[in-house]
């Protein structure tokens, strides 16, 4: 069955004084526990539910067309495989650049993490979509399919080839690796 | 040695708004040949070099090119030293000259709009030198990134060149949008495309019905702001009318939206506006 991409966003903090700051996203996974991000400098920080009932922090990498300090606008979950592995989509604004350019872009990047081991991490990072960069989607851009864990990824503009589209399948394997 | 052209230190000589960069000629009352070590500066802008001639006299013109600022030109005869110093001063141009020159330039439709928008065609300031923003945005297209090299921070038509390679990937990004499964649109949804992508974000959607592109339809635009919008989906905006949006939301208008905001910069708002 192929399931096109969904979404589950819920916010917790909001934005404080005339300097905004995006306090930290949250998600919901499978096991009903929250998945959430902040921002720490140019890192987004990931804190997961362990099964045990703790949690263990994961800092990731964004690029120079995020600000410093900013956390995600928006953070979707593409696909879970419980216990094993994560899917995900963050999303910021883009860093605008004179004459109002990108002042109402955003960035997104697609993560795929490995929650199998002792401590999370990531194994696979590509950027999705762009203004500054100029990527974009397809439509559907992202589909699922459970039954061979695989991740289709549609481009109209894909990443190093300027303008021009691919299309590219991930195969993940229980330990996030990706084939 | 005695310099006789110019007379006076700090003469100023002015770049037209066609650009044409004027002769800066030197001379010397000195006879022989003569070496000219030039220096123009501009900001964190520099560029040098030599020139010999075989006589006292010597015009910059050929050397300063399309920069601006300060040359100062250390002169040598025999065993003569002397240091003259010129300023050189730009003109703006007017936005029918921006439009007639963006004419000239394939895949420029819209992006002439967002320089009257934007800059009011305006490269130079009151004092004769490239506009420079807060976040070191050089000249009428505000060129920060990749960073602009001296040329196209003084000449308003290299800086021109500069902004319009970023707006030729919005543009080509524009057409593989809007063709995409071999759908057909007109040149006048392309330049809507193109500007609102400047911004950010794409500005029509597919209408299956219809077959045909529509600006998306659930947007709805403050007309007193360049582009700020509403997703009228949101179920704190649905219902209202543009005026109770604005006089909810324009306080907060001085910041980015925060988390809680129920109002967006939007591309398709910027469009609407720049283009009309």
């Amino acid at each position: 069955m192929r399931i096109k991409f969904w979404a589950s966003t819920l916010l917790l903090a909001a934005a404080f004084g005339p300097a905004t700051v995006w306090a930290q996203r949250s998600l919901q996974l499978a096991s009903g526990k929250l998945l959430t991000a902040s921002a720490a400098n140019s890192q987004t920080i990931f804190t997961l539910p362990e099964p045990s009932g703790g949690t263990s922090r994961l800092r990731v990498a964004r690029d120079a067309t995020v600000a410093e300090g900013q956390a995600p606008v928006s953070l979707k979950l593409v696909a879970e495989i419980p216990g094993s592995v994560l899917i995900l989509v963050d999303t910021y604004p883009s860093i605008p650049g004179g004459m109002s350019y990108c002042q109402a872009g955003e960035e997104s990047f697609l993560r795929v993490l490995s929650i199998s081991g002792k401590r999370p991490n990531e194994t696979y990072r590509t950027k999705l979509e762009s203004c500054r960069d100029n990527l974009e989607l397809a439509s559907p851009g992202l589909e699922w399919l459970p039954e061979t864990r695989t991740l289709e990824i549609h481009w109209l503009s894909a990443p190093g080839k300027v303008g021009k589209p691919e299309d590219r399948a991930l195969k993940i394997g229980a330990d996030g690796k990706t084939q | 040695m005695n310099i006789t052209s110019p007379l006076g230190s700090n003469v100023v000589f002015t770049i037209t708004s066609d650009p044409t960069w004027p002769s800066i000629p030197f001379a010397t009352d000195a006879t022989g040949p003569h070496t000219w070590n030039w220096k123009i500066t501009w900001g964190s802008f520099s560029e040098s070099g030599v020139a010999t001639t075989a006589s006292n006299q010597w015009d910059a013109q050929s050397v300063v090119g399309n920069r601006g600022g300060t040359l100062t030109v250390t002169i040598r005869a025999a065993t003569q030293t002397a240091v003259a110093t010129v300023k050189i001063k730009g003109t703006n141009p007017s936005s029918n000259d921006v439009t007639q020159f963006l004419v000239s330039k394939p895949n420029s439709d819209g992006f002439d709009k967002i320089l009257i928008h934007e800059s009011g065609c305006r490269h130079f300031n009151l004092a004769g030198e490239p506009i420079k923003s807060f976040d070191n945005g050089y000249g009428m297209c505000q060129l920060t990134s990749p960073p602009p090299n001296f040329g196209q921070v003084w000449n308003w038509k290299l800086n021109i060149e500069g902004g319009l390679s970023l707006f030729a990937s919005k543009r080509t990004e524009a057409t593989n949008y809007l063709s995409q499964s071999g759908r057909s649109y007109t040149q006048d949804q392309l330049k809507y495309e193109s500007v609102c992508r400047w911004n950010g974000g794409s500005y029509h959607e597919w209408d299956n019905t219809k077959s045909l592109w529509v600006r998306h339809p659930n947007i709805l635009c403050d007309s007193a702001t360049g582009n700020i919008g509403w997703d009228t989906t949101d179920a704190e905006n649905t219902g209202k009318t543009e005026a109770q949006l604005h006089q909810r939301d324009s306080p907060s208008y001085r910041a980015a939206p925060g988390a809680n905001a129920h109002w967006k910069y939007s591309g398709v708002c910027y469009a609407d506006k720049v283009l009309g």
